[in-house]
């Protein structure tokens, strides 16, 4: 092989590394776990935060067309950035909302709505965080949007305008 | 006398489990991902979500699940990324081809230089 | 006011470059090689321009000139001076600057030594281009000198975890290290371009490859023992991509230096020793990138800006681009024209670098493809060190026994039979020692640990056998201390790996547990004040058998930033380290979690490092005393 083709191979090769490594440099690093759309929400059963004959119940989850389901804690800060727009959805938009309350005291969980409004039609106490892991997530707040049981779509961190936007056209 | 001497070993057989079962527990720890700390495996960290971890991880060994079973929970719930070693499937295959064939080239290599000792 | 100056010298020290390089180019067109008092004026400014930067730096950092953003950002005026003063380096826009000061350093002492002038102009040439590239960098994207108007009253305050008398020096050993070896990489340029790659070279370049080598050796020690007692989880290595990133030079490094010893004893292997010192620099420029680009996830990555991994993405492979061109081009004399016979010095030396290319595959692999596969197709996948464990160990065990062999053989003669005579003395031997090792201490049998313990006591005893045969032992001693330190790690690592104990436990004060064969007391707490921090210091008495042992781990508080960090307790009486650290606990909130590791055979790691790093050492003084 002659000096020119080597040198080409050399130059191909090079500049593939630098397309990669450009891509590598442009991508996300904060990795986001999105093995769980598309499938069914796990089994749990868990009561409800005001009455303890209410039960959150995934079989009656999966019986609904459409649900958005938000992991939150009165502790968690970002969870109090988000609540105008869970408000909204509730109100504005009449789209039905269940919460998870995450590893929360249930006092400061009940003062917490008390000041910043209930979106919630029902709020299971996942106490130890179990349910949580169960549906893939790893903090607060995350939301799910769940289509006849099945995680459509999910959101980590707190809800802004995009994130409330794609909520609604997923609603059409 | 029987009875005694069973008793003897079966507190040698439960402690051997007991301690066997603190190591597995610490094993998987180790092998399993902060994902929210990013670089650090479970047992490293005090995250909550590494808590959280930690408490189901040893809550379904003590119910009688095997290693493999909570490896394949937690990827069909975080991805093949929350556990360290690296599972032989087609993504991972380069990892342990690529040096192989490297070293199979220079072994080579080192065979063609070498002149035949019968000469 | 300082930072101005400091600006200024920075600029300077540019062109300067600019004038070294021009008249570099004349003296090489005009075919004119000896106008060496400009070249070495020029060069000799550089250097100490860059120095007088560096030092201007290291002021603002001591007398805290928060108007200096590298300042604000890494420093507080409540910090002990010393870790002002390493705060200097301990930022990406400093360390950068420290970088280039070590290419200029080693193109002024480089310059001061008896080498053909042709070879010289060129080294230094090539040393002043990548002076040239690294400092437009450090201008544009990460000037260390960098005004903040109104000027700050108080500093941001330094990672309270890199506050530590070795972290202080650890950066600088493993930049002589990773820097040093763009002179080598230069000289081998320069060797190509002028067709001058020959014994000769092989000579000269041996210092320049053995130097950095060591303080290269030296540098990841220091770090593996920082890692080992500031981060608290008993480990050493966790095969981190920053700590990957330091191995990968010191592997090829490491092939480099035997493959240079064929070129310079049988004048072979020319194209192959020619490739490592391109390949070597390379490889640290690599660890540069993956450090400082931020497409890490790690403990030690600095804080990232995208534009900055573009600039050293396209440097670095275009310095790559065209130092493999120029190798394409010129490379010398065809090695695979060479002949070796199989029992012969050199032939050992070329399957020592195919075991060490392995090495590196393997590390460069595992650091590199996830990052790339996340990128290209969003699939994450995490290497751990199971992965690096599986496939490395039984590549080493066959290392280690044609390590054992290959010094003794001949670079001249075949004796085959020799060789079959000292493996029915070391085999016979290792078998006994290891045995014995083995059914002594240890409670289980692992054949992982066998092989290991057995390998590394062959290499060990064949080392000492070589060393009681030598006559001239100052010529062997550098090879032979590195090779016994090499055996005494392995060794060390694998007894360590397989007979290290950890305990957790969440404790309160007046608490006693018996786990295993150790009972921990945890006597009492105290507290004190310091300059930056409050510590929490808690009184463990672990008995273990006869022996008693306290060990006071502590919680310190930092106020700037505020920030908890665990400091560990390790007590060692050379064969075993007790070790222990402290956390809060979260699962119970009266309780503190505590950890206690009984680590054997850790001080022989350290010191066996340190052997490795002696024989280097050693080498390089005895080659500078020959030239």
């Amino acid at each position: 092989m002659n000096n020119k083709y080597k040198i080409t191979i050399l130059a191909i090769t090079i500049v593939i590394i630098f397309i990669l490594f450009l891509r590598v440099l442009n991508s996300n690093k904060t990795y986001q776990p999105n093995q769980m759309i598309g499938k069914k929400i796990p089994e749990f059963i868990l009561e409800d935060l005001f009455n303890k004959n209410m039960k959150l119940d995934s079989k009656i989850l999966s019986e609904k067309d459409f649900v958005v389901l938000n992991i939150w804690a009165s502790w968690c800060v970002p969870c109090q950035i988000e609540h105008p727009f869970l408000m909204n959805l509730k109100n504005k938009n009449k789209i039905n909302i269940v919460g998870l309350n995450y590893k929360d005291e249930n006092a400061n969980a009940k003062n917490f709505l008390k000041k910043n409004g209930n979106p919630f039609s029902l709020i299971g106490v996942d106490k130890k965080g179990e349910i949580a892991i169960q549906l893939g997530a790893y903090g607060v707040p995350e939301t799910y949007i769940l289509k006849k049981g099945k995680i459509i779509f999910k959101h980590i961190g707190p809800l802004n305008e995009d994130a409330t936007n794609k909520i609604l056209e997923l609603k059409k | 006398m029987k009875k005694i001497i069973f008793i003897i070993i079966f507190f040698i057989l439960s402690s051997n489990v007991f301690s066997a079962n603190e190591e597995l527990k610490n094993k998987i720890y180790k092998n399993v991902r902060c994902i929210v700390c990013q670089g650090q495996s479970i047992y490293e960290s005090n995250s909550d979500f590494a808590i959280d971890l930690k408490k189901l991880i040893s809550k379904k060994l003590d119910s009688g699940e095997s290693e493999k079973q909570i490896y394949d929970f937690l990827i069909s719930r975080y991805g093949e990324w929350v556990v360290f070693n690296p599972a032989l499937n087609f993504n991972s295959l380069a990892l342990w081809l690529l040096p192989l064939i490297i070293f199979m080239i220079g072994g080579l290599l080192i065979y063609r230089l070498n002149i035949n000792k019968k000469k | 006011m300082a930072g101005y100056i400091g600006n200024l010298t920075l600029f300077l020290s540019l062109i300067f470059n600019g004038f070294l390089i021009f008249s570099l180019i004349k003296g090489i067109k005009n075919n004119n090689f000896k106008e060496l008092k400009t070249i070495s004026f020029f060069n000799d400014s550089i250097f100490f321009l860059l120095l007088i930067s560096f030092l201007i730096l290291i002021y603002c950092f001591i007398v805290s000139d928060f108007s200096n953003v590298a300042v604000y950002q890494n420093s507080h005026t409540a910090k002990p001076l010393i870790y002002k003063i390493s705060g200097a380096w301990g930022n990406h826009e400093g360390s950068m600057v420290l970088f280039i000061l070590i290419l200029s350093l080693f193109s002024f002492v480089f310059f001061r030594t008896k080498v053909i002038e042709k070879l010289k102009f060129y080294t230094v040439f090539f040393q002043a281009i990548l002076i040239l590239i690294f400092l437009i960098f450090l201008i544009l994207t990460s000037n260390p000198f960098d005004q903040i108007v109104p000027k700050p009253l108080q500093g941001l305050g330094l990672n309270p975890i890199l506050q530590d008398p070795l972290l202080a020096i650890h950066p600088p050993f493993l930049y002589f290290g990773y820097v040093g070896f763009s002179l080598v990489f230069s000289f081998a340029l320069a060797g190509l371009v002028t067709n001058n790659f020959d014994k000769l070279w092989s000579k000269v370049a041996n210092f320049w490859i053995i130097l950095p080598w060591s303080l290269l050796t030296i540098g990841i020690g220091l770090g593996s023992f920082w890692a080992y007692y500031e981060l608290g989880w008993g480990g050493y290595w966790f095969w981190d991509p920053v700590e990957n990133a330091s191995l990968m030079p010191w592997l090829a490094a490491t092939a480099l230096v035997h493959s240079n010893i064929v070129t310079f004893k049988k004048d072979k292997l020319h194209s192959w020793t020619a490739l490592l010192s391109i390949f070597t620099f390379i490889m640290s420029l690599l660890g540069t990138f993956l450090v400082r680009s931020g497409v890490l996830n790690s403990v030690h990555a600095f804080a990232n800006d995208p534009y900055r991994g573009v600039y050293i993405l396209s440097s670095i492979l275009l310095i790559t681009f065209f130092s493999l061109a120029i190798f394409i081009v010129k490379s010398p004399k065809k090695f695979l024209y060479e002949k070796y016979y199989f029992f012969q010095r050199d032939n050992f030396i070329l399957i020592n670098n195919c075991f060490l290319i392995f090495f590196l595959s393997v590390v460069l692999v595992g650091t590199v493809y996830p990052i790339i596969l996340d990128a290209i197709s969003g699939k994450s996948i995490s290497v751990g060190p199971i992965y690096y464990h599986t496939i490395l160990a039984p590549f080493l065990f066959i290392f280690l026994f044609f390590m054992s062999h290959g010094p003794l053989l001949s670079w001249n003669k075949e004796d085959k039979f020799l060789q079959i005579k000292n493996f029915k003395i070391f085999f016979p031997i290792s078998i006994v020692i290891s045995s014995v090792i083995i059914f002594w201490f240890f409670n289980y049998k692992d054949i992982i640990l066998i092989l290991g313990l057995f390998f590394s006591v062959y290499l060990i005893i064949s080392v000492l056998f070589d060393w009681f045969l030598q006559k001239k032992l100052t010529i062997h001693f550098g090879r032979l201390i590195s090779h016994l330190g090499f055996g005494v790690l392995i060794f060390a690592i694998f007894v360590n790996a397989y007979l290290s104990k950890e305990i957790n436990a969440a404790m309160k004060v007046g608490d006693e547990v018996k786990i295993q064969e150790f009972i921990i007391k945890f006597k009492s707490i105290n507290k004190i004040k310091k300059e930056n921090y409050e510590e929490v210091f808690g009184n463990f008495l672990v008995i273990n058998k006869e022996k008693q042992i306290e060990l006071t781990p502590s919680i310190r508080r930092y106020d700037q930033p505020i920030q908890f960090t665990s400091e560990t307790s390790i007590k060692t009486n050379f064969i075993v380290d007790y070790y222990f650290a402290i956390n809060l606990s979260e699962f119970e909130k009266e309780k503190i979690m505590v950890r206690f590791y009984y680590k054997p055979l850790m001080f022989w790691i350290w010191f066996s490092i340190l052997l490795i790093a002696i024989g280097g050492i050693y080498q390089t003084f005895r080659l500078k005393n020959e030239q």
